[in-house]
């Protein structure tokens, strides 16, 4: 009898969240594919000395990626935990790998689209200091004097360069 | 002889000196800083040189050009980021060093490659400027297309434990590069019906987005630190002993530049990554490139450096540009009234003898340049995670809007980097999209110009020599890992 109150080996976890995974990218795949067609359906398909067109290329790639799709889809399908002969999931040992820092990871991204949008308005000598000092602050720098003379420091160094030195343009 | 040593006399003259060694400087800067490349810091130069006589006008150029495929090795080597593509292939193994606290050898490695690669592609560009010149040109639709399939098949030996995982990562990179007008036709295509699109994703913003701003996304994700902090960092140069063990990858590395660079479109980042891959294909050891063996920096570095000599036999002998670099250097060469082409050589014989000295004097520059800046560059990596990280961010994202003055590339560089990180954390590797996204443009267009040529029949390839030759290794290079993985599977079960 089976025991369902047995916890789930920590390997059969991350096993069936890669399978999971899998199964999310033969969808995503096959839906890149799906878009690509759709969108190739206006180019000219070929050129009027019978030759390939700009269609050619885009399809036959989308084509390769929805194949691909679906054998990540078949993979996901046909591979099952390890079990012993009861039927029961093996438990193997596993490092457990370092939890994902997702608001971290958002709070970067959000901090470079900002960037990204606001120094246009500022100006990126005045709008880069503020990004360096964030990045520094989210990967994990705690030191105020850090935290204000690199930034700084890295704006002279970039405005010095780009604008004064080698005359480029910055926003 | 006495012309070279006219040309060495001349290059050696004060002015031609401090062009040589301001072009040094400024290409290793250009070369090492993300988003700036070898085309990029001779366009910055070129109102420059319109100062400057012919003569020291070129040698600066030249210098820009040769130092900035090895300045590309630098953030390659320091942080894992190419700092020009053709240092791409350098990240493999010169990065891997950089973890394991190696990083001054693996940069002594590079450097010396590097000066070595770029003697042998001036001694190549004297001795084959007239016959290479002439095999170059016979160069047409389907032998391109032969190379770059060629190329991509080296998308085999990369795509790690799971293949299908690398093959989905090329056709990416293949399905970025369609994004844009169609080069043919003018056709927009996969632009969602925006303007912004139609000049396409950009290879650039893709190499800074995969390389330097996923690596910050995994590390504030807690992926995985830069670099180790504890213990000593740098390492020690490497030995001569072991400097001249690897003259055969940088002898083969050469070669493999001197021949790619002289084909024009074909570039230095090709030459490299092929070299990189004959180099892993031959070894007896092939699973430990990747991971840190200085013959996977040698012939790489080798690659790029024997290419910027080699790119000049076409552009001197038939005035056609083997790179971008090179069509930047031809606008220089007409601003200054020097009009290349096979009377070149007879017509301004004094000016093509400094031009040869000074490639030597450029790269004996170099070697200094890059040995004085070598604690500067362990300085870089001994940085905080915290610092080292946010100003490698920082920087990306000014040198992607320097590189054509648009913000909309800095967007797509954070786009790759999102794309990169999902990939990684997936199991995806990088370098086969990076692959397709390069070779993309040389595959489709010369595939379709080919028919196009031949009235739509195949028979094209085949009639070609060299095309089917090429697209028969290709062959090869696509199974022969498969094969050979079976073959030590099987090894393996018998004993």
């Amino acid at each position: 009898m089976t025991d369902l109150n047995r916890e789930i080996p920590d390997n059969f976890q991350r096993r069936r969240s890669i399978f999971a995974g899998s199964m999310i990218e033969g969808w995503l795949l096959i839906t890149i594919a799906t878009g690509v067609l759709w969108d190739s359906r206006t180019y000219p398909p070929s050129l009027s000395s019978g030759t390939p067109g700009p269609a050619f290329f885009p399809r036959l790639l989308a084509l390769l990626l929805g194949v691909a799709g679906i054998v990540l889809l078949i993979k996901r399908y046909r591979t099952t935990a390890p079990r012993d002969k009861k039927g029961s999931v093996l438990a193997t040992h596993s490092s457990k790998k370092p939890a994902t820092k997702w608001k971290n990871l958002g709070l970067m991204i959000v901090t470079i689209a900002g960037f990204l949008l606001v120094s246009p308005q500022i100006g990126t000598v005045f709008a880069l200091p503020i990004l360096i000092s964030s990045l520094m602050w989210l990967i994990g720098e705690r030191s105020a004097l850090l935290l204000v003379t690199v930034p700084l420091a890295f704006s002279v160094f970039v405005y010095g360069v780009f604008s004064v030195a080698l005359g480029v343009p910055l926003p | 002889m006495s012309s070279l040593i006219e040309g060495l006399i001349s290059a050696i003259q004060p002015v031609n000196l401090g062009a040589l060694l301001a072009g040094t400087t400024l290409g290793v800067f250009a070369g090492a800083m993300p988003g700036l490349s070898s085309t990029v810091g001779l366009a910055l130069v070129l109102p420059v040189t319109f100062a400057l006589d012919p003569t020291p006008a070129l040698l600066m150029m030249i210098s820009i050009y040769m130092a900035a495929e090895y300045g590309g090795s630098i953030t390659a080597i320091a942080i894992g980021v190419p700092g020009s593509s053709p240092a791409l292939a350098t990240t493999f193994d010169g990065f891997s060093l950089t973890r394991r606290g190696e990083a001054r050898r693996a940069f002594g490695i590079s450097l010396f490659s590097s000066v070595s690669g770029g003697v042998l592609g001036a001694i190549l560009l004297m001795a084959a400027l007239g016959p290479l010149a002439r095999a170059a040109i016979a160069f047409g639709p389907a032998e391109y297309f032969g190379l770059g399939v060629f190329g991509l098949s080296i998308v085999a030996n990369l795509v790690g434990d799971d293949p299908i995982k690398g093959i989905v990562s090329a056709l990416l990179g293949l399905l970025f590069f369609t994004v844009g007008l169609d080069v043919l036709t003018g056709t927009p295509r996969l632009t969602m019906g925006t303007t912004t699109l139609m000049d396409g994703l950009g290879l650039v913003p893709m190499l800074i987005g995969f390389f330097a701003i996923t690596e910050a996304f995994n590390t504030v994700a807690g992926g995985r630190r830069p670099t180790t902090q504890k213990g000593d960092l740098g390492g020690t140069l490497p030995r001569p002993r072991e400097l001249i063990r690897l003259w055969p990858s940088i002898l083969r590395g050469s070669t493999i530049g001197g021949v790619i660079g002289a084909i024009p479109g074909a570039g230095a980042t090709i030459a490299s990554i092929v070299a990189w891959n004959e180099e892993r294909r031959i070894s007896k050891t092939p699973e430990r490139f990747g991971k840190g063996i200085p013959a996977g920096i040698a012939a790489p570095e080798a690659a790029n450096n024997a290419c910027v000599g080699a790119a000049m036999i076409p552009l001197l002998g038939l005035g056609i540009p083997g790179s971008a670099s090179a069509a930047v250097l031809l606008g220089g060469l007409m601003v200054q009234g020097v009009a290349p082409g096979p009377l070149l050589l007879t017509e301004q014989k004094e000016l093509v003898y400094a031009l040869y000295a000074g490639f030597l004097v450029a790269v004996l520059l170099m070697l200094a340049v890059g040995l004085l800046g070598i604690p500067i560059w362990i300085r870089v990596v001994r940085l905080r995670p915290s610092i080292l990280m946010s100003l490698v961010v920082g920087i990306s994202l000014i040198g992607t809007f320097a590189l054509r003055g648009n913000p909309y590339d800095a967007w797509t560089a954070l786009f790759f980097g999102l794309v990169g990180f999902a990939m990684l954390r997936r199991g995806y590797p990088l370098v086969p999209a990076v692959l397709g996204l390069i070779l993309g443009p040389m595959i489709e267009t010369n595939y379709r110009r080919a028919l196009t040529l031949s009235s739509g029949s195949h028979a094209a390839f085949t009639e070609s020599p060299i095309a089917l030759v090429l697209i028969l290794l290709a062959g090869v290079s696509f199974v022969a890992p498969a094969v050979r993985n079976r073959l030590v599977q099987r090894k393996e079960e018998r004993s």
